[in-house]
């Protein structure tokens, strides 16, 4: 049998496959640092939402988990101030949450890691479907799809990060659709556009991009004589209304606006924390950070021959795209223009969307923390350029290589992929490549997303015989919300004293401190306490858990 | 006109990386380092290490050498020779 012929029972193996896996493991995540946060933003608009209804009962049980969640994480963001976030996902998640009568904290944040699971799946199959719509080859397509799904943190994160990987799905629904709307201008591919990409501007701002780039686009093309002016003005005109309509529709952020002061629309979207993060063996204000830390991280979290058949296919495209350039000429024809059929027009989106937010983040002072989390969407493009590289290399070396091998070769890159997976499992989200050592990864943080919390409330539940269990916890990440993931019993056991370690039996790290541990007392582990946890993944410290001795 | 569009573009995209990499590292590097080091937490660590310095030579049998000792006696003896002469 062939594999152009299995082609398409390979992909509904893959997806059933895909699916099985997540549904098996869900619940084996723990809880993320920002889940608590966007719980409370959901519960924040679902009583906005509900205060203009008349279901009292309703609206009731909302005010009073809204106000649990208020009076139980006192040192949570305000809502009010952060008011942007949470209406796609957070939202009806909170509506679930009431209108099923969830009491359990367990039960409600795997809800969420499954919902968010479930999500990225879907847009998985979307960028099936971007690779398919460029390349017309499904082999290309289900691998391309393989490292779509399979990159470590991405894996990881599609379970418990509902904010960055919701992004990222959105956002490859919208390219999807902005794909066809290439194709085809018709009213469905337009109308579903402007939908996911408005989805993916109330999820994360710069979602607003995607319609921008589109008519910038259209613009090339009505100075190259491919659109005439009407059909330009219209046809951008179509996308930012019912773009604008859909934002309105679903964002009540936008509802409280005032037209007047457009300046002000966007401000609290680049609000910051004065914090520090480790980076390189050194400390840095989120906002001031060298300029190598998104590339450096990329480079370390990224399997290694994804990165090395991507930075081939970006220069590849940067040199087309430079040479077009050169070439253009003030006379019109096909080939006269920065592209010269539609899949090169596609091509150049993604480049362009890539290195856009690339020189973004390196160059404008863009605050980030928690490794490179705020930019995972760029996996779309980064995945997207990879497969480009690889059709490339195939193209123009098809008489050395044939395409049995190429899948072989991806086939056991995408094995030895699983297998991380399979080692690193339940963090996958905190995975490193080879290019960095066990020594050199202790200059970087390891748990930011905090994941590692629950699991060790869980060993301290079972290690401790005592009905109260005082703990205490030494790095910076907030561990009392991790005994969320616990079951009802083992949550009333804890008593959790901050940094007081006087007081504790139990003291807990991931090693993620404000500022450089070798000079900040707090950290500092007594000495009447002993190791009794050491948990690594790959050989490197995720979190420990220290004991009182028994004099 | 199409031409003249796409050699403004190309133009506005070189000053913008012209300047990223020449006076935009600068100033940069510049606020990378005043924000990175002027915190809260730098300024407790700076405390406490100076705190261990004076700790440190308060164990030592002379926090400074002779000469010195006598160096600074007359720098306190002239100061305050001169605050008294202003009465």
């Amino acid at each position: 049998m062939s594999l152009e012929k299995n082609s398409k029972l390979y992909f509904y193996f893959f997806f059933i496959f895909y699916l099985i896996v997540g549904l098996w493991i869900y619940q084996d995540f723990g809880v993320g640092i920002e889940e608590h946060f966007q719980r409370k933003n959901g519960f924040y608009w679902l009583n906005y939402i509900f205060s203009f209804s008349d279901f009292e009962n309703f609206k009731l049980l909302i005010n009073t988990k809204y106000q649990e969640i208020l009076s139980s994480n006192p040192d949570l963001p305000d809502s009010v101030f952060f008011n942007f976030y949470g209406v796609v996902f957070d939202l009806p998640l909170a509506f679930i949450e009431t209108f099923f009568e969830i009491k359990s904290s367990k039960v409600y944040f795997e809800l969420r890691h499954l919902i968010n699971f479930l999500i990225f799946f879907v847009s998985s199959i979307f960028f099936y479907k971007i690779l398919q719509n460029r390349y017309f080859d499904q082999k290309f397509a289900l691998i391309g799809l393989a490292f779509f799904i399979f990159t470590p943190r991405i894996f990881g994160d599609s379970f418990h990060n509902n904010k960055d990987i919701l992004f990222l799905s959105l956002l490859t629904i919208a390219i999807y659709y902005l794909f066809k709307l290439i194709d085809k201008f018709n009213y469905s591919n337009l109308f579903l556009f402007c939908l996911f990409a408005a989805f993916a501007t109330s999820t994360r701002i710069m979602g607003i991009y995607l319609p921008i780039l589109l008519i910038s686009f259209y613009f090339l093309e009505y100075l190259s004589n491919k659109k005439n002016l009407k059909s330009f003005l219209s046809d951008s005109f179509k996308v930012v209304f019912l773009f604008i309509i859909f934002l309105y529709l679903h964002y009540p952020y936008m509802w409280n606006l005032n037209i007047l002061e457009f300046k002000n629309w966007f401000e609290s979207f680049f609000y910051y924390m004065d914090l520090r993060i480790l980076f390189n063996g050194d400390y840095y204000n989120i906002k001031y950070l060298p300029r190598s830390y998104l590339p450096t991280w990329i480079f370390i979290s990224t399997p290694i021959y994804v990165l090395i058949l991507f930075i081939f296919g970006f220069f590849i495209l940067i040199r087309r795209f430079f040479l077009r350039t050169l070439r253009i000429k003030n006379n019109l024809s096909l080939t006269n223009d920065f592209w010269s059929s539609k899949s090169e027009m596609k091509d150049l989106f993604i480049l362009i969307s890539f290195f856009s937010f690339f020189c973004y983040a390196i160059f404008l002072n863009v605050a980030m923390l928690s490794g490179w989390r705020h930019f995972y969407f760029l996996h779309v493009f980064i995945i997207y350029i990879f497969i480009f590289a690889l059709k490339y290399f195939y193209l123009n070396f098809r008489n050395k290589i044939s395409m049995k091998k190429i899948i072989y070769i991806n086939l056991i890159v995408i094995i030895s992929l699983v297998y991380e997976l399979y080692k690193y499992h339940p963090y996958q989200s905190l995975y490193f490549n080879n290019l960095i050592n066990e020594k050199y990864v202790k200059k970087f943080q390891v748990d930011s997303p905090s994941l590692s919390r629950s699991d060790a409330l869980r060993f301290v539940a079972q290690d401790s015989q005592s009905k109260k269990i005082y703990i205490a916890n030494t790095s910076w990440t907030p561990l009392h919300n991790g005994k969320d993931m616990l079951i009802e019993e083992d949550k009333k056991k804890f008593v959790f004293v901050g940094q007081e370690v006087e007081l504790a039996e139990y003291i807990y790290t991931n090693n993620i401190y404000k500022s450089d541990e070798k000079f900040n007392k707090r950290y500092k582990i007594p000495s009447n306490f002993e190791k009794i946890v050491e948990y690594k993944k790959d050989n490197f410290e995720i979190y420990s858990i220290f004991k009182k001795k028994i004099n | 006109m199409r031409i003249f569009i796409y050699k403004t573009l190309v133009i506005i995209v070189a000053i913008f990386f012209l300047y990223q990499l020449t006076i935009g590292y600068t100033i940069h590097s510049f606020q990378k380092k005043l924000y990175s080091s002027f915190d809260k937490e730098s300024a407790e660590k700076i405390k406490n290490k100076i705190r261990e310095e004076i700790k440190s030579g308060l164990k030592k049998d002379r926090i400074l050498n002779v000469e010195d000792a006598i160096l600074i006696k007359k720098f306190f003896e002239k100061v305050n020779s001169e605050i008294k002469n202003l009465e």
